[in-house]
């Protein structure tokens, strides 16, 4: 399903050059790879949007952000999703806080068929179920290592990988002409997985240090959109505080060969990470035929949030944010080779401020695409550019996407 | 017609509700279904008729597990293992070999921590807290400084009138001043469990209590444990960020007595394993322990690391031997003596900077230097790095603490019978003890 890049990077042991102490904040071992605000999936016409999707219905990915919004898709819609990843970290794992310096952003990329839906409408029920990655943890593997006379005495790789996929299934009920209702189930599972090897070759002595945990989650997502007017229409979408289950292992090795030493000491724990209530307030008016601008706007109550890591309490220092999204759509049709063709190009800007308390960081993000339709079949493409200011580390991250949707 | 379409939508509200309560109860059932277990080891021995007939002695049968041609597996719980090893039976610890059928938690505390049954600084400060809790007469809890990272640093002061500071004599056990040494955190602090513990039972334990002050602080490093549990296991100093960008100070290179007197006993480079910090007690941890040194009238100290199994007394900064040579040398020699009764192992003794390297700044040479008392590092088992440095394997924490009990219950001993009462280097006092250290720096 998903295809993992791994990065190889020669760094330095010692001296390192990174600010703050044991606080990572931007990437702390749980924190979704790119950004902290995860607001479901996005596919690739989301990601041109500026990651709106709670206003749109362009495809039945929109459950997992809008259930209300597939009682607005056509009778029969499906949709397979593909994504390119790509982002900047500085300060991660052992990485720049003590023990390993990269004197650069180091790069991670991400390549995987990450979402595929189906949606059905029947009078004014419409039903519909979905599956997509909705969170990465992977970082940029590291590996160092210390050679003298051809010969390696010490090395060190570390590595994070792991993702959360959920299946949604959801429910919308047209109210009236003008109120659809929807509700969502949403299961997740995923795992995440990080692991630090030391070897002193020459002295055949190794240590592994490997945390790893499987991750269950269920939550529900609300939905509701008004049509104002025939051009103008809100919506509003609800996810209250979840509680992503983590059944946490650590597995610590020391061996050596020569004497035949060998130490494990291994832990488990029942962990949690409780994901913050969200609530996202979009609009969408149309210009005129042509032309349809939207926006949204998305609190996340990050100052609730809490984990415990092998059943301690952890603490993170973060407070509330808002993210705001401003995005523009251009319609229209062509004819070509005897055949009519629909276009719509977007364009978008999002401001997505990280829920840390310090360093302030915020990526802000241009993010552009096209929809090419042609008869039942459409094909999106979306990519996104997002630049973080305020850690200090220039971080940066890229998506970009190609879906497929048809609709009958 | 419009009381139809309320009766609906309240309909899907309900429906919308219902679902999330019970979606939220699921969650509550499966968070609930988690309790504590006891604690258990699956080890495997040779089936030799000797082990057969040594597992035939013990008056409550072993619960065997399995058996292969080679060797006899046996489920057992600590005390089980205490008295195999004692019996001499050599046994390997096979646990991880058989994927745990419930999730395995720490006996001691509640938390887990992620190092087994190691504790991390909040499983510590849970159990000692529970401690002076559970034994307020003769055990207090006190905060004695914050870490760089704002963590507690914990002391356990153990005696009788616990909350009276009494002209007894005190004596400091240090732990964990190193963040990978894990074993010298369990070391003092199953000391601290112990004396509270049989301080009813035994006449001996009771003695000591009642006629000393026994002070206990088993994490000097909050930070650096942390680190090196979640990030890096093999992290030593403390988690100053310095000016140079790396991080650490070298917390046994930074106490005040000949401080950075040369750049072979500590470094002036930030980024070293010994660097010695931009002053002596420029960070919170050392003159938390300092600040605490100075209020009482302490005897003698030791202070845990690992791994060499030695123990070493002043001085570490020269090879120059200290004038109360031949009295350190006797009392390390009677503790390496009463260590090799317990299980066997023997700790090598004598001044540190002969028997491993130059140091400067660290703990005991300024205890020394600074009160003249007995002040040894004791750095625990194992012997070298190919019996596994600065890893210890968890069944090794007990016997470990067992052999060091002995030795440190003789050094209090010592230190009560030996005692006149001299007035502590308190903060009043301030200007004498900078006079004091000057003239050590002239010699």
């Amino acid at each position: 399903m998903r295809k993992r890049s791994w990065l190889m990077l020669f760094l330095l042991l010692f001296p390192c050059l990174s600010p703050a102490q044991m606080i990572i904040g931007q990437y702390e071992e749980e924190a979704p790879l790119r950004t902290w605000n995860i607001t479901g999936f996005i596919p690739a016409s989301g990601i041109g949007r500026a990651e709106i999707m709670t206003i749109v219905a362009d495809s039945p990915a929109v459950a997992f952000n809008n259930p209300s919004l597939i009682a607005s898709l056509p009778r029969v819609s499906f949709y397979f999703n593909g994504s390119i990843n790509r982002a900047s970290l500085l300060r991660f794992g052992p990485v720049n806080t003590g023990v390993l310096k990269s004197s650069q952003n180091l790069w991670i990329r991400t390549v995987a068929l990450d979402g595929a839906g189906l949606a059905l409408k029947a009078g004014n029920w419409a039903l519909s179920f979905g599956a997509a990655i909705t969170e990465y943890y992977d970082r940029p593997s590291v590996l160092a290592e210390s050679v003298s006379g051809g010969k390696t005495n010490y090395k060190i790789n570390f590595s994070q990988e792991g993702f959360l996929r959920s299946y949604n299934l959801a429910l919308a009920r047209k109210l009236g002409q003008k109120l659809t209702i929807g509700l969502a189930l949403n299961l997740s599972q995923g795992h995440m997985e990080r692991k630090t090897e030391e070897s002193w070759p020459l002295s055949q002595i190794s240590i592994q240090d490997k945390k790893d945990g499987s991750l269950k989650d269920q939550y529900v997502r609300f939905g509701l959109m008004a049509d104002i007017t025939r051009s103008f229409k809100i919506a509003f979408a609800l996810e209250p505080a979840h509680r992503l289950e983590k059944e946490s292992h650590s597995f610590l090795e020391y061996s050596a060969a020569t004497t035949g030493t060998k130490i494990m000491i291994e832990d488990r724990a029942s962990d949690f990470i409780q994901k913050p209530f969200q609530l996202s307030l979009a609009g969408s008016y149309f210009l005129n035929q042509q032309w349809l601008v939207c926006a949204e706007v998305t609190f996340f109550n990050w100052s609730k949030y809490k984990l415990t890591w092998f059943s301690e309490q952890e603490t993170r220092n973060f407070r509330d944010v808002f993210r705001l999204a401003l995005a523009a759509e251009n319609l229209t049709s062509f004819r070509l080779f005897h055949q009519s063709f629909s276009l719509t190009t977007r364009l978008g800007l999002l401001v997505d401020p990280q829920p840390m308390k310090a360093p302030r960081s915020t990526y802000y993000s241009l993010g552009s695409g096209f929809s090419l339709g042609w008869k039942w079949f459409r094909l999106d493409f979306g990519a996104s550019w997002g630049k973080e200011k305020g850690s200090g580390s220039s971080l940066q991250s890229f998506r970009s996407a190609l879906a497929l949707n048809s609709f009958f | 017609m419009k009381d139809r379409a309320e009766i609906k939508i309240k309909f899907y509200l309900a429906l919308i509700f219902s679902s999330f309560f019970l979606i939220r109860a699921s969650c509550l059932w499966s968070l609930s279904s988690d309790s504590n277990w006891p604690q258990i080891e699956i080890i495997s021995l040779e089936k030799t008729p000797a082990n057969l007939a040594l597992l035939a002695s013990f008056s409550e049968p072993p619960d065997f597990l399995l058996e292969t041609i080679e060797r006899i597996y046996l489920v057992a719980r600590p005390q089980e293992l205490t008295s195999f090893q004692s019996a001499g039976l050599v046994y390997r610890l096979e646990t991880s070999l058989f994927p745990p059928a419930r999730p395995r938690m720490n006996e001691l505390s509640l938390a887990s921590g992620g190092n087994g049954a190691y504790h991390s600084y909040q499983e510590l400060a849970t159990e000692m807290k529970n401690l002076a809790e559970k034994f307020p007469f003769i055990c207090r809890l006190e905060e004695i400084g914050r870490s760089l990272e704002g963590r507690s640093i914990l002391a356990l002061k153990i005696s009788d009138r616990v909350e009276l500071d009494e002209a007894e004599p005190a004596f400091l056990f240090l732990g964990c001043h190193h963040a990978r040494e894990w074993i010298s955190v369990e070391v003092p602090f199953y000391l601290a469990r112990y004396l509270v513990e049989n301080y009813s039972q035994q006449p001996l334990i009771q003695k000591l209590v009642n006629e000393a002050q026994i002070w206990i602080v088993p994490l000097v490093n909050p930070d650096g444990l942390e680190y090196s549990i979640k990030f890096y296991r093999y992290w030593r100093k403390n988690r100053r960020l310095n000016s140079d960008g790396s991080f650490g100070v070298d917390l046994n290179r930074n106490y005040g007595f000949k401080w950075g007197v040369d750049n072979r006993g500590s470094s002036p480079n930030p980024a070293s394993e010994t660097y010695r910090g931009p002053a002596p007690f420029s960070e919170p941890e050392t003159r938390a322990v300092r600040d605490l040194f100075l209020k009482y009238p302490f005897q003698a100290l030791i202070s845990y690391h690992s791994y060499s199994q030695v123990i070493l007394f002043p001085w570490g900064y020269t090879r120059t031997p200290p004038d109360k040579y031949q009295l350190l040398f006797n009392l390390a020699r009677k503790m390496s003596d009463l260590m090799v009764t317990v299980h066997g192992r023997r700790y090598d003794y004598g001044q540190a900077s002969t028997m491993l390297y130059l140091t400067n700044g660290d703990t005991t040479d300024w205890a020394y230097g600074l009160a003249g008392i007995p002040a040894f590092t004791i750095e625990l088992p194992p012997v070298d790095i190919f019996q596994g440095g600065f890893f210890n394997a968890e069944s090794d924490i007990q016997p470990i603490f067992e052999e060091n009990l002995k030795a440190a219950l003789d050094l209090i001993q010592w230190g009560i019978s030996n005692y006149h009462y001299v007035a502590p280097l308190t903060r009043n006092n301030k200007d004498s003890i900078i006079s004091f250290i000057r003239k050590n720096k002239k010699r």
